[in-house]
């Protein structure tokens, strides 16, 4: 993950790639804060179901981004101090942990509970670990406290994307925003 | 006593002990004691397209079963359906409710079995009246018969939910839990 691109933007693929998981990721994380609390009812059901398709979706998404990021490097950042540069090269780093360990430990817990992951109600995931109440908890504290601090670095990575774009105007934002789709 | 009403006595008698010997000889004809504790009575079913599993703790039965003549067979079952178990304790709760099987007003399901017939070696069908929530459904299970020291009946029929009003009101949507419930049992037994 060293080096810049010469082109001003990210590649088409790392845009799309990038929006699609950020409607995700909100869409899962606003179904979790909602389903958790509600009373056992069809609605309840179908919200999980999705929640977890769209988990598994992201996770599957999060792995050709990984792959996309290690062969097409980013184009070159606007100049800005040394430390926000190690803040957003450890934070973007962090993010990725996410993409992967939230899934993972929503899944984890799943099956730890005694639920089997049908993804989209058609493809059986492999249960991951056998039911064991004291491992469902464990990951049940994983997976939610994650997704908080997921939502926290959601917030600091839009913070940041204002704060650059005011500092040092259209440099920052415009290599991922999706007006840089198809652009040379 | 008269002769005529000596032999009489004596044929009797002897048809009696005959009778007694042959069924003490026919080690197949039976009254099957069930032990709940080593047999199973579970569910499934699917919820959006997930395989979903449950089971019974507590059921007695009243058996009387012969390999050789099964449609003489007499048969009831009762389930106590407070002790549904599905594995987690809100679902668990839930299924006691009102809209599921409402334990409160209806807690035992009940099997009669009507017509019990072979369908090939150590392979039999049942049919009979399933009783759950107050409505009484015909269903058709089929079965296998392990005779021994504790001869073992095993098998499954399938049931739509619906037809017993489990799961009504906002649960009747067969898209979210669907209609279709396949139950197994695996009932140990002593003669």
């Amino acid at each position: 993950m060293s080096g810049s691109s010469s082109s001003p933007h990210y590649t088409n693929t790392a845009i799309v790639l990038h929006w699609v998981m950020a409607l995700s990721i909100f869409a899962a994380l606003a179904m979790g804060l909602y389903m958790v609390d509600l009373r056992i009812s069809p609605q309840k059901l179908q919200l999980y179901s999705w929640h977890k398709w769209l988990g598994i979706t992201i996770f599957i998404l999060a792995a050709i981004r990984l792959l996309w990021r290690l062969r097409y490097a980013p184009p070159a950042e606007p100049h800005m101090p040394a430390w926000q540069q190690q803040a957003a090269r450890w934070g973007h780093r962090l993010f990725y942990v996410m993409f992967f360990a939230i899934p993972l430990s929503g899944w984890l817990f799943s099956s730890a509970k005694g639920f089997p992951t049908v993804y989209l109600g058609l493809f059986p995931l492999p249960d991951l670990v056998d039911k064991n109440e004291e491992l469902a908890t464990v990951f049940k504290a994983i997976h939610r406290y994650a997704g908080y601090a997921l939502g926290v670095m959601v917030l600091g990575h839009i913070a940041a994307a204002i704060q650059h774009e005011l500092a040092t105007p259209k440099q920052m934002l415009r290599r991922m925003l999706p007006a840089a789709l198809f652009k040379k | 006593m008269n002769y005529r009403y000596a032999m009489t006595l004596l044929a009797a008698a002897s048809m009696s002990i005959g009778l007694g010997v042959s069924g003490i000889t026919d080690a197949n004809a039976a009254n099957l004691k069930l032990d709940a504790a080593k047999s199973s009575l579970e569910f499934s079913f699917s919820q959006l397209g997930v395989p979903m599993k449950g089971k019974f703790t507590k059921f007695s039965a009243n058996v009387f079963f012969d390999a050789k003549k099964p449609e003489a067979t007499k048969a009831d079952f009762t389930v106590d359906l407070n002790s549904v178990s599905l594995g987690a304790a809100d679902y668990d709760a839930e299924t006691k409710s009102p809209l599921w099987l409402n334990t409160r007003a209806f807690p035992n399901a009940t099997f009669v079995a009507e017509r019990v017939a072979s369908v090939g070696p150590g392979r039999f069908e049942a049919t009979g009246k399933l009783s759950i929530k107050g409505a009484t459904q015909p269903i058709k299970a089929t079965f296998t018969y392990t005779d021994g020291a504790n001869p073992v009946v095993e098998g499954s029929f399938p049931m739509k939910r619906l037809a017993w009003k489990i799961g009504d009101g906002e649960w009747k949507d067969t898209s979210i839990v669907a209609d279709d419930v396949t139950v197994r049992f695996r009932f140990v037994t002593s003669k």
